[in-house]
């Protein structure tokens, strides 16, 4: 009986539960479903847009009527009326009027034209021209979120004109068409009153959710944690709501057609913004840019950051002050940094600080390999002193004593640095170099503030707009969302890229966790596993090719020879058989056929440009090979044809002979030093600045050959090395009668300088006959001990006359400057050949790639055929010498100041002189001082920033100090998941939550006031606050609180009274790096606030120079600000510069969670 | 104040740290918890003390089951290894925290102890723990034995109803220890409170226990006074853990009705002992009887019913002090000798050494006692 109840009991149940599921799902369908679906009746006439107060009709005019009008009636549904819209008469007598907007409109063939609207007393008629083909009318005066149907009748009229006014009245009419009902839309106020509901009502609940799944765990843990959960559900709560709330949003939004402009709400397209996404011609010239801008940087960072730290690390004395020297440029907020950067080479449009010293001509706005390299560079010297710290965190944790015993064992500095200290650091930076690649893939000021995207490409171009080549994926979202306000393609962009973050994000915390910070062997992969990889990318690569070659899919193969595509895939699909085949590996052959294509893709990569047909093959080339590598050749028994085989010897013989020849030259090679180098560079600077100069300047071509002459001589006898000192002075001459620019001289003589130096230390052995009073100061100034410091005085006091003599010189140079890179300069030098295609676009870097090629590849023959390299051993020995190093250091320590000295100068200057003409500006004034403080008021930003940073600082502080306590101290359930998880939504801030953010902060009304983005600021910090914090909380004694819970306080006593007084320093530095980070935040700001007003300093100096092909940039006015912004940020870092560096560094492991 | 624990359990993860611990603490009772390192004996204190949630079982002081209560409604107090004195404080200002902290009221709580009776009582407590003249300075200032103190007297100030030591004396250097360990005892003689002490070392243990209570492996395997643990040994574990020096096991088994120790040497055990093999009818085990009491044969003196005599060679001689330690082999057996005679012993020479029956243990295949 009982049974028998509860089983109708549950059957009831389940049937409640069924139906509450399919009418929610009902539900939900009828949410998403699109609610006006409207099809026309005519064939030819159409209901083509319907908004809040309009409608647009479309329709072709009946070719042969005894009508000559239209008249269209709208029906109101709710009124139960019908009411007459307007007349459209069809009139012979038609005027073509330019009126740029009209509610009708006609065209006649392909073009349109706009019609005259005639007022009478009962209608207003539109005029027509008789020929018209189809018209345009867009009804107004309707009603939002009403029903209402239209109807056309064909009428004859007839124009009764009654005391000056007219009168129309209707002879005849017939009806035309008639639409379906249908609904207008909401109208832009209610619409957004629609969307702040809905977002209020997304946001409740998700927060419902968020807290009943929270009550939920806590619930279940033991009673003793409860108090953690309260600790971190504020923090929880704020990360929730404002960065994994805008992720799903973000998604959501991807799957909708939502334009800002239009003003409607979002409505569900599936996955139509991804098939135009990939339909889009755009997409793959993003792509590329953005992985070779990401390649290029990344390769750039690591071995530059691994040499500085390096020398920093074992190779100089007074390690601080490099390390200071390193950071001042961090301490810079980036967006100074990169638009100094562009004050110093863009200027005007090629009027640049840098264009005058080197007499070159470089315009961001027209040269696209130039511009994306400078863009590289810029990237990468903004994030050096960042990677560098992480290298050398890595070196410092190497044991000293290794180190010492590889120098008691004499191993050679390569073998040391290949063998002990990259096998070391490895495991440890490596996580860290993922996350730089994360940051590089999504990394947006650069390629916004110094180019936008320019110099633009003629193939770039699609309904969407232009795309330069140096456009980003990111700066192209942020393109498709802040200027075409298309938020669902936008979306559909960001959460591509979204994807591919998590992808590194992924393999980043595979890497975090597997490592450990002592070296731990790993097990080698299985040769067989790599094997079947290579030959899947081989038939992969194959298909490519053929793709390529049929279709002239220009991405994945050669695209100037399609027969070539043909043979690389039947060369790729043979080796993929042999490999199957043939159970022994054909690598070597593999090896040539890779070689091969590499060369094949990277030629395409130059001849062609880039963006226009670039083989991504080349890193799928590069995989391979680095797979090959890894491969034992000796394990695999080496069994091809016999004709290969042949070939193959006759080749060797070559080789051989070819290095026997080498090995003959080299017998008589001496050993090489330090001046082979200075001379080397010599050389290669007077050629370049023989480039830059005009070209029929005999004098310095002259100079160049001797210096060529000279140095090749110089490789085989010491004597003639040691007379190059001859060579100076014939330099200078040089220097006086052919107007050479500034940075010319300046680098020549700071060569010609190294190499008397060198020269005089190694003089001073034989010649100490000679030893007078100059001989003397030269042994003394090169002492190691004084080295440096000398230097650098001898430096200044060798450029201050300089600046003297050709400071007057300059302001003709500046108009003597001639356009050298440009395609007839070239003709001459044999590189017309080339500029045969269309698409090639030859600018200063091929000449200049060649030559540097070809040198590079004179000196690796020469390394090639010393077989125990011990020259370059020796000559590497000889460069990384204190003392050359420290010349080093200081080259690149001017590099890093010139841009800024640039901005100081203006800044002192008068007006907007943006080229210095002496080292001190002439008539230095305050001038831009004083207007920066009474016109543009900047005061007034200053206390926004200040209001802003203290405010998001105090709120992010305030949480995070609180869920740190409780991660530092509970073992609650899912710490480490959450621990993990707020790592990784670090990863996915900037330019992927940027969209729904901003769309989440416009719907509940946060735009533009400064509570938005204090919370904005405040929730991006917490996951490094909630690091540091943390950190520093684990070092206190766990007894300490302990105890004193014992003594009988509540936790929030223990925290108030003991914990946070403990934490002080790490709270104050948090503090400090969330301020500093929001005073230096530059995207959210700018998307966020809108009215001038609000405007924070980053913002407003923006305004000043505004982006590259703004018109008027006020360049004393950014001059002036910048520095005012610099100053207390230099003051500051260099005070707390350790703490601060403890505070990033940390940042990026998260293996002690 | 009375403690009781009734099946008292804890879990990390798959590890067992506690297994189900019943345990009565009678009222002012001085209890040491004594183990090797991993035994799970700083485990039991925390969860006494509230700063661990036991996976299983209860806690009741006195009748109340307090297993649900907060460590800061508990009203213990406990003094940790590394004497946590709260560094941004002094050392009056540390004194005072707890007074301080003694509040009363659900919302609106209010200080018990007035700024007067707080002063009166610091200054009294300074004056017990003679560190008056270290008032005011800061506890990076102080020296190990006066951080200890400072922490204990912080403790004694308030008046917990239970005292918690977690091996409060193993950071302070040998002879200071000593010193401490006297003070302590002399404490609970003093305020007549419940205290539990946790050590690993049993010397430690010895003298200051009324009851001890031996862990291994998160299971108590015996408790009872100190003179019972080292008289009294339930099972080898105990017998080896007390002790200053190592105990001696010989392993025998059974062979026609013989007893036989390693290597088939027929062996005379005296009557008793044999009475015990044979009553339990033991195939095979383990003698063993503690170095302290193994004695050289006097020519001397008769031979006696009970007493085992063993022909060993002598190993290794270490002269601590005036004691002297013999390293013997019997049998390729290690035996400890412990003696306090001047006489000089040579290595490589054999040596006659008799045990008494009655400091004779015998312990099954198992390691546990028979009788």
């Amino acid at each position: 009986m009982n049974s028998n109840r509860s089983r109708e009991r549950k059957i009831a149940k389940k049937k409640l539960s069924m139906f509450l599921i399919i009418g929610s799902i009902v539900l939900v369908s009828l949410l998403f479903q699109n609610h006006y679906n409207v099809s026309a009746q005519s064939e030819e006439t159409s209901l083509i847009e319907i908004g809040d107060r309009y409608a647009i009709v479309n329709w072709t005019c009946p070719s042969s009527s005894i009508y000559h009008g239209f008249r269209i009636d709208y029906y109101d549904v709710a009124l139960n009326q019908s009411f007459t819209w307007s007349m459209v008469i069809l009139n012979d007598t038609q005027d073509i009027t330019l009126e740029y907007f009209s509610q009708v409109n006609y065209s006649i063939g392909d073009e349109t034209f706009i019609s005259q609207k005639f007022q009478t007393s009962n209608f207003s008629i539109y005029l027509v021209d008789e020929g018209a083909e189809t018209i345009q009318t867009r009804i107004t005066g309707l009603e939002p979120t009403s029903l209402y149907s239209i109807s056309l009748h064909l009428v004859n009229v007839s124009l009764t004109s009654d005391q000056g006014d007219y009168l129309i009245t209707t002879e005849s009419e017939v009806q035309y068409w008639e639409s379906e009902q249908f609904e207008t839309l909401l109208s832009f106020d209610d619409n957004l009153e629609y969307s702040k509901l809905a977002t209020s009502l997304s946001l409740l609940v998700i927060v419902i959710i968020f807290v009943a799944i929270f009550f939920f765990i806590a619930k279940r843990d033991i009673p003793f944690n409860k108090i953690a959960y309260i600790f971190i559900f504020p923090a929880l709560l704020a990360l929730v709501l404002l960065e994994v709330y805008p992720i799903l949003y973000g998604i959501f939004l991807s799957f909708t057609d939502y334009s800002l402009q239009r003003g409607e709400t979002p409505v569900l397209t599936g996955f139509d913004n991804y098939a135009h996404i990939a339909e889009n011609p755009q997409l793959p010239i993003t792509f590329t840019t953005t992985l070779v801008w990401s390649v290029l940087i990344i390769v750039a960072k690591i071995i530059l950051g691994f040499i500085l730290a390096y020398i920093i690390q074992y190779k100089v004395k007074r390690k601080k002050l490099w390390y200071l020297m390193l950071y001042i440029p961090w301490a810079i907020p980036s967006y100074i940094k990169i638009l100094s950067w562009r004050t110093f080479i863009h200027g005007n449009g090629s009027v640049s600080l840098f264009n005058t010293l080197f007499g070159t001509n470089f315009n961001l706005l027209t040269q696209p390999y130039a511009t994306l390299f400078i863009a590289c560079f810029v990237e990468v010297w903004d994030s050096i002193p960042l990677i560098t710290t992480l290298f050398l965190g890595g070196l410092s944790s190497i044991p000293k004593e290794i180190n010492d015993l590889a120098e008691i064992d004499q191993i050679s500095e390569g073998t040391k640095i290949r063998k002990v200290i990259v096998p070391l650091i490895k495991p440890i930076i490596l996580p860290a170099i993922i996350l730089e690649i994360i940051k590089t893939f999504g990394s947006f000021n650069v390629a916004f503030l110094l180019t936008k995207g320019y110099p633009l490409l003629s193939y770039g171009t699609s309904e969407a707009g232009v795309i330069g080549a140096t456009d980003l994926f990111s700066t192209f979202t942020f393109y498709m969302f802040y200027e075409r306000r298309d938020i669902g393609i936008a979306a559909a962009y960001s959460t591509i890229m979204s994807l591919l973050t998590l992808f590194f994000v992924l393999v980043w915390l595979k890497m975090s966790r597997g490592t450990q910070s002592t070296f731990n062997p790993e097990k080698k992969k299985s040769v067989s596993k790599n094997r079947s990889i290579i030959i899947v990318l081989f038939f992969l690569q194959a298909i490519g090719y053929l793709v390529a070659g049929i279709f002239g899919f220009r991405y994945f193969g050669i695209y100037w020879n399609p027969y070539l595509n043909y043979i690389l895939a039947g060369l790729y699909f043979t080796m993929a058989i042999f490999c199957i085949v043939i159970k022994s590996q054909v690598i070597k052959t593999v090896r040539y056929i890779l070689l091969l294509d590499l060369i094949l893709a990277l030629m395409q990569f130059f001849f062609y440009q880039m963006w226009y047909a670039f083989n991504w093959n080349i890193f799928i080339i590069v995989a391979e090979m680095y797979i090959l590598s890894n491969i034992q050749l000796s394990k695999i028994p080496f069994t091809l044809p016999e004709l290969l085989e042949r070939v193959k010897t006759v080749a060797n013989n070559a080789v051989k002979k070819i290095k026997n020849v080498l090995y003959k030259i080299d017998q008589n090679l001496i050993t090489l030093s330090p001046l082979h180098v200075i001379v080397t560079l010599q050389t290669i600077f007077i050629f370049l600045s023989a480039f830059t100069i005009e070209a029929n300047i005999w004098l310095v071509w002259l100079i160049f050959g001797v210096y060529v002459t000279v140095l090749c001589a110089s490789l085989f006898s010491k004597i003639i090395l040691k007379t190059a000192i001859i060579l100076q002075p014939l330099l200078w001459c040089g220097f006086i009668f052919s107007n050479v620019p500034m940075g010319w001289t300046v680098i020549l003589s700071l060569l010609s300088l190294a190499y008397i130096l060198g020269a005089a230390k190694i003089y001073q052995k034989g010649i100490e006959f000679l030893n007078s009073k100059i001989l003397k100061l030269i042994n003394y100034i090169a002492k190691p001990r004084f080295n440096s410091i000398l230097f650098i005085v001898i430096l200044l006091v060798t450029l201050l006359p300089f600046w003297n003599v050709f400071g007057i010189a300059l302001s003709n140079i500046g108009s003597l400057v001639p356009i050298i890179f440009s395609p007839d300069n070239f003709s001459n030098v044999g590189f017309s050949l080339l500029s045969t295609q269309e698409q090639v676009q030859l600018n200063f870097l091929n000449p200049l790639l060649i030559f540097l090629g070809s040198a590079i590849l004179c000196f690796g023959l020469t390394a090639l055929a010393d077989s125990d390299k011990s020259k370059i051993q020796k000559l590497a020995k000889n460069i990384l010498k204190p003392r050359n190093i420290t010349i080093f250091l200081v080259t690149i320590l001017l590099v890093t100041l010139l841009p800024l000295w640039n901005i100081f100068w203006i800044a002192f200057s008068k007006g907007d002189s943006l080229v210095p003409t002496s080292f001190f500006p002439d008539n230095p004034t305050l001038e831009n001082f004083t207007s920066l403080f009474t016109q543009e008021q900047i005061h007034l930003n200053f206390l926004n920033s200040l209001l802003i940073s203290l405010g998001s600082a105090t709120l992010c502080v305030g949480l995070t100090s609180l869920a740190a306590y409780a991660f530092s101290r509970y073992t609650f359930t899912g710490k480490k998941e959450i621990m993990v998880g707020v790592f990784t939504l670090k990863m996915f801030t900037g330019i992927l939550t940027l969209i729904p953010f901003f769309l989440i902060m416009y719907n509940m009304g946060l735009i533009d006031s400064y509570f938005g983005i204090i919370l904005a600021y405040s929730t991006h910090t917490i996951p490094l606050a909630l690091w540091v914090i943390k950190g520093y909380m684990d070092s206190i004694p766990k007894e300490l609180d302990e105890s004193a819970t014992l003594m009988g306080n509540s936790k929030f006593r223990v925290l108030r009274k003991i914990i946070l007084p403990l934490a002080g320093p790490a709270i104050a530095i948090t503090f400090l790096l969330s301020f500093l980070r929001t005073w230096n935040g530059f995207l959210l700001a700018f998307v966020l606030l809108q009215s001038p007003a609000k405007y924070t300093l980053p913002i407003k100096i923006f305004t000043f120079v505004g982006s590259i092909e703004s018109s008027s940039p006020e360049w004393g006015l950014f001059a002036a600000a910048s520095i005012l912004v610099v100053i207390p940020l230099l003051i500051i870092f260099v005070f707390l510069r350790n703490y601060l560096l403890s505070g990033f560094g940390s940042s990026t492991n998260i293996r002690e969670i | 104040m009375k403690v009781t624990t009734k099946n008292l359990t804890k879990r990390y993860g798959e590890k067992i740290a506690l297994n189900k611990v019943n345990l009565e603490i009678p009222d002012s009772s001085f209890l040491v918890i004594l183990g090797p390192s991993g035994s799970g004996k700083t485990t039991l204190l925390r969860l006494i003390a509230g700063l661990l949630y036991p996976s299983e079982g209860k806690i009741f002081f006195g009748e109340d089951n307090i297993t649900q209560k907060p460590a800061n409604k508990r009203n213990i107090a406990m003094v940790f290894q590394n004497y946590p004195l709260f560094p941004h404080m002094t050392v009056r200002e540390n004194l005072r925290f707890p007074l301080e902290s003694q509040r009363e009221g659900q919302i609106f709580k209010k200080r018990i102890y007035s700024d007067e009776e707080i002063k009166a009582k610091v200054e009294e407590t300074l004056k017990l723990l003679h560190i008056e003249e270290h008032t005011n300075k800061y506890p990076s200032q102080l020296s190990g034995g006066e951080k200890q103190r400072v922490a204990i007297g912080r403790e004694l100030i308030r008046e917990p109803v239970l005292f918690l030591f977690d091996e409060p004396l193993s950071n302070i250097d040998a002879r200071l220890r000593y010193e401490m360990r006297t003070w302590i005892r002399t404490l609970h003689g003093m305020i007549n409170r419940t205290m539990i002490y946790v050590t690993h070392d049993q010397s430690e243990a010895m003298a200051l226990g009324d009851i001890i209570v031996l862990l291994n492996e998160g299971e108590i395997v015996q408790i009872g006074s100190p003179d019972e643990l080292y008289n009294n040994p339930k099972n080898r574990f105990v017998a080896e853990f007390i002790g200053n020096f190592p105990m001696n096991f010989l392993s025998f088994h059974k062979k026609d009705k013989n007893l036989i120790l390693n290597n088939d040497k027929k062996i005379e055990l005296p009557n008793s002992v044999e009475e015990i093999v044979s009553r339990n009818s033991l195939e095979e085990g383990e003698i063993g009887f503690r170095a302290e009491l193994v004695r050289e044969l006097d020519s001397e003196r008769p031979i006696e019913e009970n007493m085992l005599i063993l022909e060993c060679i002598i190993e290794d001689v270490e002269k601590v002090l005036d004691q002297q330690i013999l390293t013997l082999n019997f049998n390729e057996e290690r035996i400890v000798f412990v003696t306090k005679t001047i006489k000089e012993f040579e290595r490589k020479s054999t040596i006659q050494i008799i045990v008494y029956a009655e400091s004779i243990y015998v312990f099954d295949r198992a390691g546990l006692r028979t009788i």
